[in-house]
This record gives structure tokens, C-alpha cells and sequence, in this order.
């Protein structure tokens, strides 16, 4: 396997979307090559980092009832008319 | 849960205006979350989340209900998004950056209240710092970023969200990822 093909092949394991003989193909690449091991250990600090930032942000206080106030008002329908 | 929201949406449809109420509650972190890190400032974010929930109610009837809400709410909330930023082009990378910092509100606001332990401010300066990377990604890639970490949305449903076929998102994913990769390895 070439690096071009191993990059590939970190992205593909990274989505969950590699074979286990491509990780396999993979782990055995990374052991040889120093550029691709450091490669792939920045990508998977990234992964990481990224997910930790995932954490779900709360909207502002209040925000349910200014949306509840801001809704179209009901149009009067023609039938409650006398 | 995808269940009670049906029946909301039934009843929503039915003109119960109070079951709307119900699914901005649910909804609204997650809602404010995916805007919040697409456009980056915390008013601006509140203004297109809320205006995401009043365009989900009034196209409610066009919903359909064999669909997944939360694809349809997403999509309006990301459409918004970009529609803004688009709105701003000749500045807005620019923009970005400097609106990158607004993370550090949330900790402002924290740290006036509670004195933190030393490790949470440094994780809270981490968060803003990550936020602010995130930020300085063209739009195409952030959104299938800020999607991809948020709710384990899988592949297929960010492309439904993002209205791209599967590749597209996969290719995105890679493209972002290095990008983000070149700006965090020095963390």
C-alpha cells in the first residue's frame, strides 16, 4: 500500500466504513511509515477533540416561550361566525 | 420518543397550537446547537432558531409524517443558517473569525457565577478554541461537521438534512476533517 492509498483508507476506518482485512492492510502500513502513523494520530486527536465539543449547547433561557409568543396568529375560520 | 412527537404533530396539525409547545421544548437545544455553530453568534443564533421553529409550524402541513421530524426540522435549521451566511458573503470569513470568540460568553457568563476548578476552565478555553476552528470552515464543510458530532446523526440522514447524496457528504467529512486536522494538531 502506497500513503496515498493508506490517507484514504484512515478516513474510510474513521467513518466506520472499512473492511476489517482494509484495517488490517491499514494497521500493518502505519506500523512501517512514520508520516502516515503521525497522520493518522493528529486525525484521530481531531476526532476526539471534535466530539468532545459535541456536547449539546442549551438554548437560551425563555427561548420555548418567546417562539410560543411569536407564532402566527390562528387565522379565525369562517365557520365560528354567526 | 419519535413516536410522541407524531402524535404532537398530529395535534399540531389538528390546530392545537399548545402541542407545538412540546417540540420547540424538545427540539429547541438541539435546534439551537446545529445554528449556533454554523453562524457562530449567540443572538444571531437565537433569531434563525426561533424563525427555524415558526417556519416548521407554519409548513407543518406539508410535512410528511412517514419522514423523520427531526430530518425536516434540521434541514429548515441549516437552510436558515446558510441563507444567512450567504447573506454576508463579502465579509464573512472574516466575520467569522472574530465572531469565533463569542464562545467565550458562555464562559464568562459561567465564571461570574461559580468559581471553576482550574482543569474546567482550561477544558472551557479548549471548547471556545474548538468552536472557533470549527467556525473558520468554509460553510460546506462545517455543516457536515457541526451535524456529523451532533445527536449520532448517521451519514445518510446528513445527507438527507444537507439534501446531498451520500458521497458528497463522505467526501466533505474527509475534506473538513483534514482541514480541521492542520488547525488542531497543536492542541
Amino acid at each position: 500500500m502506497n500513503c496515498e492509498e493508506s490517507l484514504a483508507l484512515m478516513h474510510l476506518y474513521l467513518d466506520g466504513d472499512a473492511s476489517e482485512e482494509e484495517a488490517q492492510q491499514l494497521r500493518e502500513h502505519l506500523k512501517i511509515c512514520p508520516d502516515c502513523n503521525q497522520h493518522y494520530r493528529e486525525l484521530k486527536q481531531t476526532e476526539s477533540l471534535l466530539s468532545g465539543a459535541a456536547y449539546e449547547l442549551s438554548a437560551p433561557a425563555g427561548f420555548t416561550a418567546s417562539v410560543m409568543a411569536n407564532l402566527p396568529k390562528e387565522k379565525k375560520r369562517a365557520g365560528y361566525m354567526r | 420518543m419519535e413516536n410522541i412527537i407524531k402524535y404532537h404533530i398530529k395535534n399540531v396539525k389538528k390546530g392545537d397550537h399548545a402541542a407545538f409547545e412540546e417540540i420547540v421544548s424538545f427540539y429547541q437545544n438541539k435546534v439551537y446547537h446545529i445554528v449556533y455553530r454554523m453562524v457562530g453568534d449567540s443572538h444571531e443564533a437565537q433569531d434563525i432558531a426561533q424563525e427555524a421553529f415558526i417556519r416548521a409550524y407554519t409548513n407543518i402541513h406539508s410535512f410528511d409524517e412517514n419522514r423523520k421530524f427531526s430530518t425536516w426540522l434540521y434541514r429548515i435549521a441549516t437552510n436558515l443558517s446558510i441563507d444567512r451566511l450567504r447573506k454576508k458573503k463579502p465579509d464573512f470569513h472574516l466575520d467569522a473569525e472574530v465572531k469565533g470568540t463569542e464562545g467565550l460568553d458562555m464562559y464568562s457568563q459561567l465564571a461570574a457565577d461559580q468559581a471553576l476548578p482550574e482543569e474546567e476552565v482550561e477544558s472551557m478555553e479548549l471548547q471556545s478554541y474548538i468552536h472557533k476552528e470549527i467556525l473558520s470552515l468554509p460553510p460546506k464543510y462545517r455543516s457536515v461537521i457541526v451535524l456529523r458530532f451532533l445527536d449520532d446523526l448517521s451519514l445518510a440522514e446528513i445527507g438527507e438534512i444537507l439534501d446531498l447524496p451520500l458521497g458528497t457528504v463522505k467526501t466533505r467529512i474527509h475534506r473538513g476533517r483534514e482541514l480541521l486536522r492542520k488547525k488542531l494538531r497543536h492542541v
